[in-house]
């Protein structure tokens, strides 16, 4: 039964990636560490990998919609990596504790910055579809 | 934090926000992978287990997000940060 709910969880963080553009690891780390019984080390590292593949995938249809500034996106990749180098020095350097909620922090300003966006726009298209399917 | 950036920062339409971040997450994903698998912490049977359904679900989120309103997209995407943020704090 678990691996039915974790494959469902699986399934939604996918759906996730494909709505919203991220990798759907927010679903797929708690499917790993509470229903398949992973370390938060181990979860996080797996879920990186299934993140690869649902990514490559999610990029591709995406193309396919006219949605990919491909360059664009292999240059955010490479900064991204090199960001990630920078995590963990930083994670090293602050309590796990203060980046947690500078994160959060981080989080809740974006979200606001996007619902004033949302407010203050009425541009022409923000409220149309897209065009059709490949 | 790419989606945000994207919009913000190089004033991206939502949807090609999150289809070229999808792209740039390719490259990140598969850095932290070779890395934590070279400390043995990946499980690829279990990455398939929650992987395989997520094909299918990045399928059908690529689809719908065709058919909303790139306000629906944003909003979307606001109440997964403040989720985030929450689980963050709490």
């Amino acid at each position: 039964m678990e691996y039915v709910i974790a494959g469902l969880l699986g399934f939604l963080g996918g759906m996730l990636g494909g709505l919203v553009g991220v990798g759907g690891g927010i679903l797929f780390v708690p499917a790993l560490v509470i229903l398949l019984d992973q370390t938060q080390v181990k979860a996080e590292a797996t879920s990186l990998m299934a993140i690869v593949f649902v990514a490559a995938l999610g990029a591709y249809r995406q193309y396919g919609y006219g949605n990919v500034r491909v360059r664009d996106g292999l240059v955010m990749g490479a900064f991204g990596v090199l960001g990630v180098a920078g995590g963990v020095a930083l994670a090293n350097a602050v309590s796990g504790r203060a980046l947690e909620l500078m994160f959060a922090a981080l989080c809740l300003v974006i979200a606001a910055q996007l619902v004033r966006r949302v407010l203050r726009h009425d541009e022409p298209g923000a409220t149309g579809r897209a065009p059709g399917p490949p | 934090m790419i989606v945000p950036l994207l919009i913000f920062w190089l004033a991206y339409g939502e949807r090609e926000a999150t289809g070229t971040s999808l792209a740039a997450i390719v490259l990140i994903g598969a850095y932290g992978t070779i890395d934590q698998a070279l400390y043995g912490n990946v499980k690829p049977a279990y990455a398939a287990l929650v992987g395989i359904p997520a094909l299918a679900g990045v399928v059908a989120g690529a689809a719908v997000q065709q058919r909303i309103s790139q306000r629906a997209v944003a909003l979307l995407f606001a109440a997964l940060l403040v989720a985030t943020a929450a689980e963050l704090i709490f």
